[in-house]
């Protein structure tokens, strides 16, 4: 059968026509393999181009640029912190002052009160004529003025602010002028208890009926013309009980605690900051300073991979025991346990109060401070140090999500303190307080792990 | 403290995971071993993109600044070598065209790739020469296509130029080198 079919085969192969390629087709075969050589000849000689180094001091340049570039930022945030501190503290303090601010009402009923508080009978303490004008400059503009034809006899002049009703009528016709108002014997105790009622000092029957009423006319300054502390029946008031912070220029120390809330990257880790606080108080203002400690309790896990070298040994031709090889055994540990880090830690600031009530007193504080570390104990090296002993291991590579506990943080700090005084001298403080650390306390991956920190400081007082 | 010790396999070092974490942890022991193993071939890309020592100085101190800060958002999803190495790049090429105003035109698209003949005695140090006496544009464009191989498309994002502008910088900047090299083999 094969046979028959081979000879079929060659006879219609014979028989079949040749194609031959064209005349340049070897040519241009060869100047694509030219192409090719040539183009392996130019990435060979490409990757044969020369490697050039640097100088050698180009990397203690990087590294001053490196170390400035720390200084910078740490420079940055201090002045951030600064600003912001400042622009809290004014804040706070222009509030604080409005809304204590009294009215005039107010302050001519203190006044008074100033005036009765006083001997009656020692007329060196009977207050000089005071512009009234100059002592309540906001009620200047709401002043009226009325006629002086208009006063009947016997009459008093009297300035008072617009809000008060009396003169909210008169106001409607004149308006940014010294008012003079008439006013009676009969309805000069009308007026004052109009005023009283608005400044909450209570002013009894007797006061206003033994008031001297002057022959002629003049301008009423109720301090000096209307005393009522002429009368012996008035009743004086007894000086206020102790109030916490209210003393002005004096010393005080305090022992305080502040447990402060760090996140540590993977948890929260309580800081407890314990220090002796120095301060001084100057009407209004206080500085202070303080020393103390530092410390919190990280609880670890780190896992640690490293070789066992175990040597297979042999006893050699000359009795002794020869070492032939070492066999590596990779193992992988799993640590737990406990660092406690110490810190020296140091403020200054500077107060502002607030209010003070009764026994309670409040005052917003704003400073900077440091910590500097006094303690490293880190647990990962001293693990290592162990385990190289202990199995003449080699550390291969370590793992934990422990923060690096930085040498030095710096950090800003603001609070309110709340006071409330326990006993003549002595005052239990309750501040929420909160830390921005513009040089981190801690660090993962290069970043802070936490910059804004929040805690409850509690305190004791002892004011001298 | 509790030890709990189990025997595994594997897990083999990783110098250069080590070198990154170092470099976040901002050890600067860590960030000088790596300054220091790439330092030589980022420094030969920026010199021959600056084509001038003191300025390829400068491109390599800003890049590896740049490296250090930016550190911690590589992601390992490609070599360390390759994306330091487009920082420098990147410095290389913002400093030559703050400095020399570097320009590219349009020119007409390349019809075919120009193929140069570079003859076996030719020494490289003297090809390099032959390259950086290109122009600015054409040597930004032949090296990083060319050398560092870098595809058209990456080529023109860093430079801020279309794919055809490569593409056609390339072409003629292969014939001026073909022709230099050619007046040399003459």
């Amino acid at each position: 059968m094969d046979e028959n079919i081979n000879p079929m085969k060659k006879r219609l192969s014979e028989q079949l026509p040749t194609h031959s390629p064209d005349p340049g087709s070897w040519q241009r075969m060869s100047a694509k393999l030219d192409a090719l050589g040539a183009e392996n000849a130019f990435r060979e000689k490409i990757e044969q181009l020369p490697q050039h180094s640097p100088d050698i001091d180009t990397w203690s340049k990087i590294n001053l640029r490196l170390n400035r570039i720390g200084y910078y930022k740490t420079a940055k945030r201090i002045a951030l912190a600064v600003a912001a501190g400042l622009a809290l503290f004014i804040t706070v303090s222009r509030v604080t002052d409005y809304v204590q601010k009294p009215d005039a009402n107010t302050q001519f009923a203190q006044q008074l009160q100033n005036n009765k508080l006083a001997d009656p009978d020692d007329k060196s303490l009977t207050p000089a004529p005071v512009n009234t004008e100059k002592q309540i400059p906001e009620a200047e503009n709401n002043l009226v003025s009325k006629n002086k034809s208009d006063i009947p006899k016997p009459e008093t002049k009297i300035k008072v602010e617009a809000k008060n009703e009396l003169v909210a009528e008169l106001a409607n016709e004149s308006e940014s002028q010294v008012l003079q108002i008439p006013v009676s014997n009969e309805n000069i105790s009308d007026v004052l208890a109009e005023i009283h009622s608005s400044s909450t000092i209570p002013i009894s029957q007797s006061e206003t009926d033994n008031i001297d009423t002057p022959s002629e006319s003049k301008v009423f300054q109720p301090e000096l013309s209307v005393n009522p502390l002429s009368n012996p029946s008035v009743k004086y008031y007894t000086p206020k009980e102790p109030v916490a912070g209210e003393n002005n220029n004096r010393f005080a120390v305090a022992m305080n605690y502040l447990p402060e809330n760090v996140n540590n990257g993977t948890d929260n880790s309580i800081f407890h900051n314990v220090d002796l606080t120095a301060s001084y108080n100057k009407e209004k203002v206080r500085f202070n300073t303080s020393v103390g400690m530092a410390y919190n309790e990280e609880q670890l896990e780190f896992d640690m991979n490293y070789d066992v070298k175990t040597p297979v040994t042999a006893i050699g031709p000359s009795g002794h025991l020869d070492t032939l090889r070492y066999d590596v055994a990779n193992v992988d540990s799993q640590y737990q346990g406990t660092e406690k880090h110490q810190y020296v830690t140091y403020n200054l600031g500077l107060g502002r109060r607030l209010f003070s009530f009764g026994k309670f007193s409040s005052w917003i504080n704003a400073g900077a401070g440091f910590g500097i570390q006094v303690n490293n104990p880190d647990l990962i090296a001293s693990t290592q140090n162990s385990i190289k002993g202990q199995y003449n291991a080699q550390i291969i590579s370590v793992k934990s999500d422990k923060p690096v506990y930085n040498d030095v943080n710096v950090n800003f700090v603001t609070g309110i303190d709340f006071n409330y005084s326990i006993l003549n001298k002595l005052s239990i403080t309750f501040a929420p307080t909160s830390r921005w650390y513009f040089k981190p306390l801690l660090t993962k991956d290069n970043q802070p792990t936490d910059e804004l920190t929040l805690g409850f400081r509690t305190g004791l007082k002892l004011d001298f | 403290m509790r030890n709990v010790v189990r025997l595994i396999t594997g897990n083999k070092s990783d110098i250069e995971r080590t070198l990154v974490q170092g470099c976040i942890r901002n050890e600067r022991i860590a960030q000088r071993d790596l300054y220091q193993k790439y330092c030589d071939a980022m420094f030969t890309i920026a010199y021959r993109i600056m084509n001038n020592r003191d300025d390829a100085h400068d491109a390599l101190q800003d890049s590896f600044i740049q490296v250090f800060r930016d550190i911690g958002q590589y992601r390992f999803d490609s070599t360390l070598g390759a994306w330091i190495k487009t920082i420098v790049v990147r410095t290389s090429l913002r400093l030559l065209s703050k400095n020399r105003n570097l320009a590219f035109t349009d020119l007409e698209e390349a019809k075919s790739d120009e193929m140069i003949l570079i003859p076996d005695t030719l020494n490289s140090e003297y090809l390099e020469k032959v390259i950086l006496s290109l122009p600015d544009g054409y040597r930004a464009v032949f090296l990083l296509t060319e050398v560092e191989g870098y595809t058209h498309e990456e080529t023109a994002k860093m430079l801020g130029i279309s794919t055809g502008t490569s593409k056609s910088q390339l072409h003629h900047a292969k014939k001026m080198l073909k022709n230099r090299l050619s007046t040399l083999m003459d």
